[in-house]
């Protein structure tokens, strides 16, 4: 008798268990295939509401019922209606991708073309006497050929730049950078003819030097005279 | 007597707390009206989504009501009706 008793306690014992565990890895597995139903139809095209507006209505519907369910631990219902919810979400996705398929994508507008880079020239050849701004004849052979070119293409626009190497104080480097580019611009005009409007003078100074101030050779480079071409 | 009147004050009680979600047939056709209304007015393409939407929550509370369970009749009763309203709305 006692054992037909604890034998009855364990198998109620047991059948609690497995009833327990069960119900338990049910309602995990309606919790899942809900989420993944309500995944998917979250995941619908965002023209999906305008483009299949009664598929999208059912579909939303549904799966507010069936949330409902759960909230109300009617696991039945939930599981029974859960299989329609997804094929309704595929539905309409499938009926959105058939009545609005998406836009093809407009290519990105080309890259703007880069700046035009104006040619340079340096016109070698050009000396000046120390603190002197005047063209010296050595020098008017390359400003000749320059001349001639300009005079040739007559939309040409250039600018002269005069530098100095860095051989006394700033100021003085800039004024005297400034006259000698001056002094260009008045040659060409003068021998050539050429409407000062093409031609642009500026000076830099010690500002720009394109090699070593430190060796005499370097600074024979930075005392240069540059031709910037601005319109062709 | 006393203990009628008390057992009354506590029935109303309940009532009054749980007994809102109280939702009858006449509550599912004046929902099916206003939705006949929105159809009348061409909620189909004018408010397509709204008015579908009415639909199948109305179809869920009809549903929820035979199963005798009026609060979630309610519910989804009272979403059909306010999408029913939108819809309508939307139509004119």
């Amino acid at each position: 008798m006692r054992v037909e008793k604890r034998l009855c306690w364990i198998v109620l014992g047991l059948s609690l268990f497995f009833f327990g565990c069960t119900s338990m890895a049910t309602r995990e597995a309606i919790r899942g295939d809900y989420d993944n139903a309500l995944r998917l139809f979250n995941k619908l095209p965002s023209n999906a509401k305008e483009c299949a507006p009664q598929e999208y209505a059912k579909t939303e519907a549904k799966l507010a019922h069936i949330e409902h369910e759960i909230s109300e631990q009617h696991w039945r219902s939930a599981k029974k209606y859960i299989p329609a919810a997804d094929e309704m979400v595929r539905d309409t996705k499938r009926l959105v991708k058939r009545k609005c398929p998406p836009k093809p994508v407009a290519p990105p507008p080309p890259p703007p073309p880069p700046p035009e880079e104006k040619p340079t020239f340096i016109l070698e050849g050009i000396t000046f006497d120390f603190d002197k701004a005047v063209i010296r004849a050595s020098s008017e052979p390359t400003l000749q050929e320059a001349g001639k070119v300009m005079e040739r293409f007559t939309s040409v626009k250039v600018r002269i730049e005069g530098h100095t190497d860095s051989i006394g104080s700033e100021e003085y480097n800039q004024g005297l950078s400034e006259r000698r580019a001056q002094a260009v611009k008045d040659y060409l005009e003068q021998n050539f003819k050429i409407d000062p409007g093409r031609i642009e003078a500026v000076g830099f100074g010690e500002s720009k030097p394109i090699a070593d101030n430190q060796s005499e050779e370097g600074r024979a480079q930075n005392r240069r005279i540059e031709f910037v071409v601005t319109a062709q | 007597m006393n203990r009628w009147a008390g057992l009354s004050v506590f029935l109303l009680a309940v009532l009054l707390v749980g007994g809102c979600a109280v939702y009858t047939p006449r509550d599912i056709h004046a929902v099916e009206e206003l939705i006949r209304q929105a159809g009348s007015a061409g909620a189909q393409k004018k408010a397509a989504y709204e008015y579908y939407s009415a639909v199948e929550h109305l179809n869920i509370a009809k549903e929820e009501l035979s199963e005798a369970d009026d609060e979630h009749a309610k519910v989804f009763g009272d979403k059909a009706r306010a999408m029913a309203e939108k819809a309508l709305q939307k139509s004119k």
